[in-house]
C-alpha cells in the first residue's frame, strides 16, 4: 500500500511536471546507501527517497504545497531545528504546517515521528514508530531580538527547549539556549564582540549528542590590520569523562598571491607548531604546503586545488581542537564535484567532524525537464468547460493588448481589442486578479478598477492606467555631470562621532 | 554574384531560424469545423500568444477582413496562451456557420522583439478557415475561383 502511494505521488502529475531531480550515493558520514526523486512542479513539490542508512530500511514520499498561505507537507518530512547551537531533527510521517508572517513562523507537526531519520544530500528519510507532534514558533523583534520555543513529544522522548537571540547592529551578538532535547539537559550560549573594525572577541559552549555526548568551550579574540592577523583562542573538551583544555596563538599575513599563517598550539600532552603557506596563483588555481612539529616529529604536507566551471577539487590542510580527546590535530579534507553533460554532477568530499573521525560523502545528480515543458513537444489543450468567463481591458483611450488577467488559476491575456476570455468548467464564481507585472504591453501599469471576482456570461471591465509620471518642469536642464555642491562637514562634536563610529553606531 | 547569393541565404536562413510559425496556415471544412492549429515559439523566451477571430471575403484585390459575422461561432481551447521557451502550442477551436460558404480567420499575435529605437514589434500570423456547404476538399480552391485569384485551366 505504502509503495502504491509513493508510485502514485510520483507518477501521476508527471504530464505536467517540469523539473526532475534524481540523486543517489553512499555516504559514512551518515551510514548509508540510497536514492531518491524530487518533482518540482508549478504549485507543488513531490518528492520520493528509498535507501539503507543507520541501520535500517529508509523511505520517504511526499508532498508540499502552499494552501491558504501556509507551507503544508503530507507524508515524510525532516524537521530540522536549528537555534542558537540548538540542532534537533526530527522526523515526521505525517502531516506538517508551517505558517510564516514578518514576525512569527509557526511549525505544526502531528503523526509518527522519531529521531531515526536520514539526512544526507542525495537522500532524506524517515521511517518511523512512534506517534507525536510538537510545535515550534519562533518571534522576530524590531530591535534586533529573535525568541525561539520549541515543544515535542515522540514515543517516550520529550523536547522542551526555547533560545533567545540578540544582534545589536554589527557590534554585538548574543544568543542563549536551554532546556531539554530529548530527554537531555541542554545548556548553550556564545557572545560576540565588535568593538572597532577588525577586532573579534568572542566566547561560546556548545553541547554535542551525537555519535556520542561531549561539550565544547571556547573563548578567544582576533585581530586584522591591512594585510596582517593575529589571533588567540582557548578551548576546552569534555567527553566521556576526559577533559582536555587548549591554548592556541596563531598570526597570518598576506602579501601577492602568497598567505602565510604560522601557529602555536598546547594542550597539556602535546604542543604542536604549524605553519601553513597558501599561494593563490588565480582564480583556477590554488596551493599549500603545510610543516608540523609535535613532540620531536616533523611532518610535511602538501595540497591544493583547482576550480573551473566543469571540475572543482581541493586537497587542504587545517588545525582543529577535536572534542574526542585528542585536542588540536592537524586534518585533511579533501573534495570533488564534477559536471557532466546533460545536467548531471557527481561529488565527492571527506570531512573531518569535530569527534575526530574522517568520513565521507559520495553522490551524483541529474536534472530532467518533463513534462509541458519539453522543447519541441506539442502543448494541446481541448476544449473544455461550457462557461465563459471574458472581459474587455482598457484604459482611458481605448482597449489595452496584452493585459495579463488571472482568473482562478489560468491566466489569460488580452488581445488587441482588450478582450480576453477563459473557459471555466464550473459556473461557480471565481476569483480575478490583474497581474499589471506580466503586461506583455510596454511600460509600468497601475489598476483603476477591478472586480474580485467573475461569473460565466458577465463580461467583465478593467480599467488600467499607465504609471510612467516623467516631470513635467519649465525650469532648465541642469549640467548632470557637475559635482553636486555639498555644504562641509559640520566639525561639532567630531571626537563623539569619532567615538561613535568606532562603535559601530555611526 | 555568388557572394552575394550566399550572403542573401545567409541573411534569409538566419532570420528563419528565430522566427515563428503557425501550421497549418489553410483549413478547409464542410458544414461544421473541428480543427486545430499550432504556433511554434522558436525563441529561447517564453512568448505570449493571444487570438482574434475574423471573417473574411476575397475578391480581385485580395483577401479583406471584417468582425466576425453574427452568424458566425467561433469556440477556441484558449484564447491566449504562455508558449515556453522552443514549445509548440496546438490550438483546437470549432466553427459553425449560420450560412454557408463561411470564411474565417484567427489571428495570433504574439510580441516578438524590440526594434533599436525601443519600439515593440508585434506579429500577426493568420490561420484562415474555409467553411462549405459540400466538399471540404475543394472550399478553398472555390472561393478563390469565385474571387478571380486562382487561374482557369
Amino acid at each position: 500500500m505504502k509503495h502504491l502511494l509513493i508510485a502514485a505521488l510520483l507518477f501521476c502529475p508527471v504530464a505536467r511536471g517540469q523539473v526532475l531531480l534524481l540523486s543517489g550515493g553512499s555516504s559514512s558520514l551518515t551510514p548509508g546507501s540510497g536514492a531518491s526523486a524530487t518533482l518540482y512542479l508549478p504549485d507543488a513539490t513531490i518528492y520520493g527517497a528509498i535507501g539503507y542508512g543507520a541501520g535500517r530500511f529508509q523511505y520517504a514520499a511526499s508532498d508540499t504545497f502552499l494552501w491558504q498561505k501556509s507551507i503544508v507537507t503530507v507524508g515524510s518530512k525532516q524537521i530540522g531545528f536549528g537555534f542558537s547551537g540548538v540542532g534537533l531533527g526530527l522526523n515526521v510521517d505525517g502531516i506538517s504546517i508551517e505558517h510564516k508572517t514578518k514576525e512569527f513562523d509557526v511549525v505544526l507537526f502531528a503523526g509518527a515521528v522519531g529521531v531515526s531519520g536520514y539526512s544526507t544530500p542525495f537522500m532524506i528519510s524517515a521511517s518511523n514508530t512512534h506517534g507525536g507532534g510538537g510545535v515550534f514558533i519562533s518571534r522576530k523583534f524590531h530591535d534586533g531580538v529573535k525568541l525561539y520555543n520549541l515543544e515535542a513529544v515522540n514515543g517516550g522522548l520529550q523536547t522542551a527547549a526555547m533560545g533567545a537571540q540578540y544582534d545589536y547592529r554589527r557590534t554585538f551578538s548574543a544568543t542563549l539556549s536551554a532546556g531539554v532535547v530529548n530527554n537531555a539537559k541542554l545548556l548553550d550560549g556564545s557572545l560576540t564582540y565588535h568593538p572597532w573594525q577588525g577586532l573579534n572577541l568572542y566566547i561560546g559552549r556548545q553541547d554535542y549528542f551525537s555519535p556520542f555526548r561531549a561539550t565544547g568551550d571556547d573563548a578567544g579574540v582576533n585581530y586584522t590590520w591591512n594585510q596582517f592577523s593575529v589571533g588567540a583562542a582557548l578551548n576546552e573538551s569534555n567527553s566521556r569523562a576526559v577533559t582536555v583544555k587548549g591554548e592556541s596563538l596563531t598570526g597570518s599575513f598576506r602579501e601577492g598571491i602568497l598567505q602565510e599563517q604560522v601557529g602555536y598550539y598546547h594542550t597539556s600532552s602535546r604542543t604542536l607548531l604549524n605553519s601553513n603557506s597558501v599561494e593563490t596563483i588565480n582564480h583556477r588555481y590554488i596551493f599549500s604546503e603545510s610543516v608540523s612539529r609535535s613532540n620531536g616529529v616533523t611532518s610535511f604536507s602538501a595540497g591544493g586545488g583547482y576550480t573551473s566551471n566543469r571540475l572543482s577539487v581541493t586537497l587542504q590542510h587545517s588545525i582543529v581542537f577535536l572534542l574526542n580527546g585528542e585536542g588540536y590535530q592537524s586534518v585533511t579534507g579533501v573534495s570533488l564535484s564534477l559536471k557532466l553533460p546533460h545536467d548531471s554532477a557527481v561529488n565527492f568530499q571527506t570531512v573531518t567532524v569535530p569527534t575526530g573521525q574522517t568520513l565521507y560523502t559520495a553522490y551524483g545528480t541529474n536534472y530532467a525537464q518533463i513534462g509541458d515543458a519539453i522543447p519541441g513537444q506539442v502543448v494541446s489543450h481541448q476544449i473544455a468547460g461550457n462557461f465563459v468567463i471574458s472581459g474587455i481591458c482598457r484604459d482611458k483611450e481605448g482597449p489595452v493588448s496584452g493585459c495579463a488577467v488571472q482568473v482562478g488559476k489560468i491566466i489569460a491575456y488580452s488581445n488587441s481589442q482588450g478582450e480576453w476570455s477563459i473557459r471555466a468548467k464550473k459556473k461557480d464564481a471565481q476569483a480575478v486578479a490583474v497581474l499589471p507585472a506580466v503586461f506583455t504591453t510596454p511600460g509600468d501599469w497601475e489598476i483603476v478598477s477591478s472586480p474580485d471576482s467573475a461569473l460565466p456570461g458577465k463580461p467583465l471591465e478593467i480599467v488600467v492606467k499607465r504609471s510612467q509620471n516623467i516631470p513635467v518642469t519649465t525650469k532648465p536642464a541642469t549640467d548632470t555631470t557637475a559635482p553636486a555642491e555639498t555644504p562641509p562637514a559640520s566639525r561639532k562634536n567630531f571626537w563623539k562621532r569619532l567615538w561613535n563610529a568606532a562603535l559601530g553606531r555611526g | 554574384m555568388k557572394h552575394s547569393f550566399a550572403i542573401l541565404m545567409l541573411i534569409l536562413c538566419a532570420s528563419g531560424c528565430r522566427a515563428q510559425t503557425v501550421s497549418p496556415i489553410v483549413a478547409e471544412f464542410g458544414k461544421k469545423a473541428n480543427g486545430a492549429f499550432q504556433i511554434t515559439n522558436n525563441t529561447v523566451q517564453p512568448m505570449v500568444v493571444s487570438l482574434e477571430s475574423y471573417s473574411f471575403s476575397l475578391d480581385s484585390k485580395g483577401q479583406h477582413f471584417r468582425k466576425l459575422d453574427a452568424t458566425t461561432h467561433v469556440t477556441l481551447s484558449e484564447s491566449s496562451a504562455r508558449l515556453s521557451p522552443r514549445e509548440v502550442h496546438e490550438f483546437n477551436y470549432r466553427i459553425t456557420c449560420d450560412v454557408l460558404p463561411c470564411y474565417t480567420t484567427i489571428l495570433s499575435g504574439m510580441i516578438v522583439g524590440k526594434t533599436q529605437d525601443g519600439i515593440q514589434v508585434r506579429l500577426i500570423l493568420p490561420h484562415s478557415v474555409y467553411t462549405c456547404q459540400k466538399k471540404a476538399s475543394k472550399c478553398r480552391e472555390q472561393a478563390l475561383k469565385e474571387a478571380g485569384l486562382l487561374a482557369k485551366k
